[in-house]
């Protein structure tokens, strides 16, 4: 296992120094993916590859016309059969993860002069640093796709970090997901720090997402939806002046009855075309929306976990815990315990050490 | 808990009203009683925690169930949560999210399907069109670009984006019947797209028109029975009508055929959506979106001028509806500024041998065509190969000889054909075009493109350039696609000639180059175009310089009078010709026209004479061409570009 493992990592930094070359994005995917797959690919010549996964042997050509040549091959392009498997079994075969964040350095300097500069404590009270403690605390990156469909298909995918410790949304995820940083390993044998699991992580970003994929989605329905019934309401019109025209015209038929059967006919021919047209617009107009989740990343991050007091000017010191992240090289806000939300003020209220709003309660 | 150090003494409410202030020493249970064990208990709450606050001291937390109807939990998210990581190894995490961002579809703003096109260069606003046609007219558009601006590669990519993105399965392409096997080809080479006809061997056996769900008809089959009701029966998700003018006639049966045909997305390309009034636009735009101009007569009365059809009243108002549906590239709105051609006719006179060789070869074709296809032992098709084969050089036609005297049944015509051939082969390592085309090489400096139709005349080329001393590159169908690559890339590095075939070369960017020879002519000036377009596109610097090489008193000799004198072929832009073409009312491709016109003549005087007549024709049908555009240029303006 560590062999392969070592084969493809080898033969993945192969793959980034090719990738300066011009690549598609979908060749540079396969080559990969054959490399992840633990299996070996021998490009014979430009856009044109043998392929060995496990015990299949395929042949694939990213040019179509490179086919006449390579009969055998199949072509790899996007919508292809064999692209979409590929993509398809990529994606849920590693849609999931667990890693560790390394390169941490977990020695903040002179942390106790800067913990009250980071925390607001009543006036006269003061914030003292007890004891600290390094941890691994749980990042859950939740990568949700959203779809918008109707006559036209949009798809974005909306990643998003969630602190399971806190259960807060994590800012500027692009530095933590740095691929070359993250390990199966860990750097030190720290304990994982308390969370709240990925379930109610997992609830807390898909309601984000959804808070964020809502406007869009109401977006486009306001903006198409108002050209569609402009669209209906005009055809509607034009089916109806279209009736009145054939009711005003006299027709050459001199028997009444055969011109009022005309007529009848012509009508029902309106009048079933009009159905037909406007259900081709509803048809078009319909959008739907989904949101699924399509990739989780569990980081466990290196992070003090501080023990702090708050000393008021009488009275028994109030315990409150906070977290220095080295990411930021910043105290993490503290969670008030009563609204369960973010403060970097706190204030002692008649249930306790509070953020300002629960403390004037 | 059991653990002394963490023994709690103090347990307090979330709201930090205290529980238990001593949990008993021997470690037993922790009793929780009224409002806050129901709390506990309730239905919502998903998370239970006990939160540290000092030594000893705890408070519980409670995290509840979103309230029913927000952010229900997906069964396949909750399966990919609980399931165990699926990898350790961050490189193959990022390999799995790549993919699932490359199968993810962005907005139409980005054109998923561009990067699949072959063969070709996509232009700008050619991307422009299909964005726009896709977002704001929501695949339902009549694309009237000028000509040779690529609307059937607008329609192109605008199919291939809705196909990839699979918001379109059942595609009708409804063309002329000359057109049916150039889209099907285009569609293959350039878009990966296989059309089906009804005409295949195997579609009626695979299920006809009801399995096939990439279909091409011509519209003189589509609206005939029994296509009629079987394309009529089913719903398409694409429709796609080139020449859409067929379409402009609202009492005729193509209209009602398109007009009855069920269908999401709807193409209509055309050039030239009015012709002789404009109902006629009313007629197209009825297809796309019955009751955006109204009615017929609302239409008439409101936008048509009394007593001049073609002149519209309020045009503005007019112009804003149109602009819902129809999108039209101009030349002069795109950015797309060819360079000038400037071309060079060089008439060779054949030597003495040469000349009787193509006078008996052309005698015996001409015998063979008026004997008809029950009288002659070779074909048309044969028998006209064999003359342009003549028309390109003795080796060509000494090659198509040897072919046809080995295949030859009868001893008469063995022998006359044994005896051409051993004359042609004779003359086959040259001939008087051969020696001129080397005097041009000497005269013009620069890389230069010698096209050529046989590969007989190709390889004698070769020989006979290489004999002089010139560094030649040669292309052609037969290559394989790195050979291609290689002969292409010896032409922009080292060699100054790239003796060439058509087959195979569209696509290949060659406009490092700008001298052009025809060392022999294709009798179809829409090939002649197709050989120009090669040099004369994007990236040219400079103007193209055209060498047309012809033999006196030959075909190619008239018919290059024809195009020079009548159709003034070199100073119209790229689709002109097309267009011109188009206007003569035929059937016929311009070839056969040519090739009906010389089996049809006794001798070179009347060959001469129907030719004048042809031109004549053509000449009317430029005049028409050129009445159309001042027409559309009235109607039409500069309105209508895409977004972008």
């Amino acid at each position: 296992m560590t062999d392969r493992k070592e084969a493809a990592r080898v033969q993945t930094s192969t793959a980034n120094r090719i990738s300066q070359s011009p690549f598609s994005p979908i060749e540079q995917f396969l080559r990969d993916y054959v490399v992840a797959r633990g299996g070996a690919w021998d490009e014979i010549e430009p856009q044109v590859y043998d392929v060995l996964i496990e015990s299949d042997l395929l042949q694939v050509a990213f040019d179509p016309e490179a086919l006449p040549e390579h009969p055998q091959a199949q072509l790899a392009a996007l919508g292809s059969p064999l692209v979409d498997r590929l993509l398809s079994d990529a994606g849920s075969r590693w849609n999931s993860a667990a890693c560790y964040r390394t390169g941490v350095h977990l020695a903040p300097f002179n942390l106790e002069a800067r913990l009250p500069r980071a925390i607001a404590v009543p006036t006269g009270a003061t914030i003292r640093l007890e004891r600290k403690r390094a941890m691994h605390f749980p990042l859950a990156v939740f990568w949700f796709r959203a779809t918008f469909t109707s006559d036209q298909k949009e798809e974005v995918v909306l990643p998003i970090g969630i602190d399971l410790h806190e259960l807060r949304e994590v800012r500027q995820l692009e530095g933590l997901l740095a691929f070359d940083r993250l390990s199966p390993e860990p750097d030190l044998p720290l304990p994982e720090a308390p969370h709240r699991g990925a379930i109610a992580g997992y609830r807390t970003a898909l309601a984000h997402t959804v808070r964020s994929v809502s406007p869009i989605a109401n977006a486009r329905r306001r903006e198409w939806a108002g050209s569609v019934e402009k669209q209906i309401a005009r055809m509607r019109g034009y089916y109806a002046r279209l009736r009145d025209e054939t009711a005003v015209s006299p027709g050459r038929i001199a028997d009444p009855a055969a011109a009022e059967a005309r007529l009848r006919d012509r009508r029902q021919s309106i009048d079933r075309e009009e159905k037909l047209r406007i259900a081709e617009l509803q048809r078009k107009a319909d959008l739907r929306v989904e949101v699924k989740l399509i990739g989780l990343l569990t980081l466990y991050q290196p992070k003090l976990l501080l023990h702090a007091s708050v000393v008021p000017k009488s009275g028994a010191p109030w315990p409150i815990r906070l977290v220095w992240d080295p990411q930021s090289d910043s105290i993490d806000a503290a969670t008030c315990p009563a609204c369960l939300q973010p403060t970097f003020h706190l204030q002692i209220g008649r249930r306790g050490l509070n953020c300002l709003q629960c403390a004037a309660r | 808990m059991r653990d002394a150090q963490f023994k709690p003494r103090s347990i307090e409410e979330p709201s930090g009203r205290k529980i238990s202030d001593e949990s008993s020493e021997d470690g037993g249970d922790l009793m929780i009683e009224g409002d806050f064990a129901h709390r506990l208990l309730a239905d919502d709450v998903e998370t239970i925690w006990l939160q540290y606050l000092a030594p000893h001291r705890y408070r519980f937390q409670i995290a509840c169930k979103p309230p029913s109807g927000a952010a229900a939990l997906d069964i396949d998210d909750q399966s990919l949560i609980r399931q165990a990581p699926r990898c350790d190894d961050p490189m193959e995490f990022e390999v799995g999210l790549r993919a699932a961002r490359l199968s993810t579809q962005p907005g139409f703003e980005e054109l998923i399907s561009l990067p699949m096109v072959r063969e070709m260069d996509v232009l700008e606003h050619q991307t422009r069109t299909a964005v726009t046609v896709l977002r704001r007219m929501r695949g339902r558009a009549m694309l009237c670009d000028e000509v040779g601006l690529g609307k059937t590669i607008e329609a192109g990519l605008i199919l291939s984006e809705l196909l990839v993105r699979r918001l379109a399965k059942s595609v009708l392409i409804v063309a002329p019947p000359s057109l049916v096997a150039q889209w099907q080809g285009e569609m293959r080479r350039k878009f990966g797209i296989e059309l089906s006809t009804h005409d295949d061997p195997t579609f009626r056996e695979s299920g006809g028109w009801q399995k096939h769900e990439r279909v091409i008809v011509s519209l003189h089959s589509g609206k005939r029975e029994p296509h009629r009701s079987a394309i009529l029966k089913r719903r398409w998700d694409v429709v796609i009508v080139d020449e859409a003018h067929h379409l402009r006639n609202r009492a005729t049966e193509a209209w009602k055929f398109a007009s009855e045909i069920e269908k999401q997305f709807i193409l209509l390309l055309t050039a030239t959506p009015v012709q002789n009034n404009l109902e006629e636009l009313f007629n197209l735009v009825t297809l796309l979106e019955p009751g955006l101009l109204s009615t017929r007569k609302d239409f008439t009365r409101r936008f048509v001028s009394r007593g001049d059809k073609l002149t519209p009243n309020n045009v503005d108002e007019l112009h804003a509806l149109l602009a819902e549906v129809m999108v039209r590239n101009r030349r002069n709105n795109v950015g797309l500024q060819f360079t000038r051609r400037f071309a060079r006719t060089l008439t060779v006179e054949l030597g003495p041998d040469e000349r009787a060789l193509y006078d008996s070869v052309a005698s015996m074709v001409r015998d063979g065509l008026s004997e008809g296809k029950a009288g002659s032992h070779l074909n048309r098709m044969t028998l006209l190969t064999l003359q342009m084969a003549l028309g390109s050089s003795p080796a060509a036609a000494a090659a198509m000889l040897e072919n046809l005297c080995e295949k030859s049944s009868s001893t008469a015509r063995h022998t006359e054909l044994k005896r051409l051939h051993e004359a042609a082969q004779g003359m086959a390592g040259g001939g008087a075009k051969a020696a001129r085309l080397l005097r041009i090489l000497d005269e013009f400096p620069d890389k230069m493109v010698v096209f050529t139709q046989f590969r007989a005349t190709q390889e004698m080329l070769r020989t006979t350039l290489a004999s002089a001393g010139h560094d030649v590159a040669v292309f052609h169908g037969g290559l394989n696609r790195m050979e291609k690559e290689s002969a292409i890339e010896q032409f922009r590095e080292s060699s100054r000639i790239l003796l060439c075939t058509e087959s195979g070369s569209e696509g290949r960017n060659l406009q490092f180059a700008h001298g052009l020879c025809n060392f022999d002519l294709p009798w179809n000036p829409m090939r002649i175009e197709q050989r120009i377009g090669r040099l004369s596109r994007i990236g040219q610097q400079r103007d193209i310089e055209v060498f047309n090489l012809v033999a006196a008193n030959t075909i190619e000799a008239a018919v290059l009078h024809l195009l020079e004198a009548k159709l003034n072929m070199f100073e119209l832009v790229i689709g002109e010709v097309d267009m011109i073409l188009g206007n003569l009312d035929d059937e016929k491709e311009f070839d056969a026209l040519v090739a009906d016109e010389w089996a049809a003549a006794s001798g070179a005087d009347e060959f001469s004479a129907r030719m004048e007549v042809l031109g004549n024709r053509l000449l009317a049908a430029k005049a028409a061409y050129f009445r159309q555009r001042t027409q559309d240029e009235k109607i039409f303006g500069n309105r209508f570009a895409p977004e972008g």
